[in-house]
């Protein structure tokens, strides 16, 4: 039977690296959108 | 209280409220039951290159398409892709033609609401059953599976004695998406979204933390573990990607996740004002999806499987697609959990909310077609929208043994989209000419899009367009279209969802002759194009 021994290095690296570009980004765009709320747009 | 527009048509009332309806749109059953199962099967942590490769290259270039031709769309008094397509045509004939296209842009997404509504009635039904633990007791996946099939009237079983239960829990999912459509886009969609969203988002926070301090529920099958679950959807396996499979699943998850090629992108972008930004706003939507799908959705179904199942029954499960892990693994786990009824209450609510901010929002272009084109007054609208869903959603209940819902799902769900979306990348970049488009992206853009991305508009997004289209229609589309496979017996039902299909489209294309006779598509070159 097939075991799978837990994460691998390799699953870590996608791990952080995925979730760390995701929610750096998500931090980004709304900090962003939160700066832009009260400009008046002509 | 909605704003107005200057040429009368609705508008958001607020960014984070457009947000979260953007992304109420994207956010659907997909990210938390399509993405794990995609992800396992693909090659593992490995899957997130082809995976992002998509997003960079497919999902938010065509997001920054689909919300330019929207805007420009609604100054133009156009809400849905009829009339929205012919404004990006400098000749009249040319304009027509685009108009007449934009026809799937309202049968496509309606087509896809019928089914999507029934089964986003199944989520209603299992929060109920998670509440009442009606499913409780059933503790082995085929018996789980039965419960599931005999509810929507396939099987017979103890629990339900026919479709009826099913009909009902439709019914009222019918009611509640024509209740919101009915109230507009501010009082209706929008505050839909500012209350499914943020609940959505802590129901699967908590479900997250959940899984996450699951351990090793049963100390005796030590391998049966959470970390183990991880490792199954993250641990790299480079093998797979240099196969086509995986790059062919991570751009049609993309594609999914996003709801790119529907057209209801572009109808919520036609209430936006001629310089409120889509660059900063499209790409917060889509980050907000995928925090939503690879975040949260990546941690609960298929880690919290493994910990149950173990990997072997997990791959099973996965091979058996995400109704099954949704419908019948998970109702398993939930009652071997303290506090199961809850979470499983919590599990299926989020679900709901994924689908019925997703169910109104595949509405919408018809909604902003019949009001703007046709000018109904918005319950009327509802009414129609409502009277299609219903009329046309009993067969898809009904049939849905007979693979009426799959076909649906093939060419409304997965070709559709594609093509829809092959002519709005062609039509924005090559046609309106990628000059003006990318001004149209830029205009009012809250940040400043890399220059790159012209380049990748204009040229690798139709690439990877046409090649996912190549593949799909050698792969899965002539199969289906010659309908192999199919027992003889489901042969009348698959093409009654062809026809049903085609009907509408044929409806719509007759709407838009109307709407041409009454002049309010106006048969004429859009005013900056002269």
């Amino acid at each position: 039977m097939e075991q799978q021994l837990g994460m691998s290095i390799g699953g870590w690296i996608f791990i952080v690296c995925a979730w760390s570009a995701i929610l750096t980004t998500t931090i980004f765009c709304f900090k962003r959108v939160l700066s832009t709320h009260n400009q008046n747009k002509a | 209280m909605a704003e107005l527009q200057n040429n009368g048509r609705e508008a958001w009332a607020s960014r984070i409220g457009l947000i979260l309806a953007m992304a109420g749109n994207a956010v659907g059953l997909g990210n938390f039951l399509r993405f794990p199962v995609q992800a396992a099967q693909n090659g593992g942590g490995a899957f997130m290159i082809p995976y992002f490769i998509a997003l960079l290259l497919l999902g938010i270039p065509l997001m920054w398409v689909e919300w330019s031709i929207g805007r420009r769309g609604g100054q133009l008094g156009y809400g849905s892709a009829a009339g929205a397509f012919g404004a990006l045509v400098k000749s009249r004939g040319g304009s027509k033609l685009a108009n007449y296209l934009g026809a799937l842009g309202i049968s496509i997404p309606i087509s896809f609401a019928i089914y999507y509504t029934y089964i986003e009635s199944w989520t209603l039904a299992y929060s109920t059953f998670s509440v009442t633990g009606k499913y409780f007791g059933i503790l082995d996946r085929t018996t789980m599976l039965n419960f599931l099939q005999s509810f929507q009237g396939v099987t017979n079983s103890e629990y339900f004695a026919g479709v009826g239960t099913a009909l009902i829990f439709f019914l009222i999912t019918w009611a509640l998406n024509v209740y919101v459509l009915s109230r507009g886009i501010a009082e209706g969609i929008e505050r839909l979204a500012k209350i499914a969203m943020p609940t959505l988002f802590v129901f699967a926070l908590i479900l997250v933390v959940r899984s996450w301090t699951l351990g090793t529920p049963d100390p005796a099958v030590p391998e049966n573990s959470i970390i183990n679950g991880f490792g199954y959807l993250w641990n790299p396996d480079f093998s797979q990607i240099t196969q086509a499979k995986p790059w062919l699943a991570a751009a049609g998850q993309i594609f999914f996740t996003l709801s790119i090629g529907t057209g209801s992108i572009l109808t919520y972008a036609s209430y936006l004002k001629r310089k409120d930004d889509i660059a900063l706003t499209g790409l917060t939507t889509s980050i907000t999806n995928e925090f939503v799908e690879v975040i949260l959705g990546g941690s609960i179904a298929i880690p919290v499987a493994v910990a149950f199942f173990g990997l072997m029954e997990t791959k099973e499960i996965a091979l058996g697609g995400a109704f099954n892990l949704g419908f019948a693994a998970m109702p398993i786990i939930f009652q071997k959990l303290p506090w199961g009824q809850l979470f499983g209450a919590m599990w299926f609510v989020l679900l709901f909310f994924a689908g019925i901010t997703s169910s109104v929002a595949l509405c919408s272009p018809a909604m902003a077609f019949l009001q703007d084109q046709m000018k109904m007054t918005r319950k009327k609208a509802a009414m129609a929208v409502g009277a299609v869903l219903l009329i046309c959603g009993l067969p898809v209940v009904l049939f849905l043994g007979h693979g009426f819902l799959d076909e649906m799902d093939f060419w409304a769900g997965t070709f559709g989209l594609v093509v829809f979306a092959m002519i709005e990348v062609i039509l924005f970049a090559w046609i309106f000419g990628m000059k003006r488009a990318w001004a149209e992206v830029n205009e009012g853009a809250d940040i400043k899009i890399p220059g790159v991305f012209k380049f990748i508009i204009q040229f690798i997004t139709p690439v990877y367009l046409i090649g996912l289209l190549f593949f799909w229609g050698v792969q899965d589309g002539i199969p289906v279209l010659l309908m192999q496979g199919k027992p003889e017996a489901d042969i009348p039902y698959l093409w009654g969802a062809r026809l049903m299909m085609l009907g509408l489209t044929a409806a719509s294309i007759v709407l838009i002759a109307r709407a041409y006779k009454r002049g309010t598509i106006r048969d004429e070159v859009a005013p900056d194009l002269r």
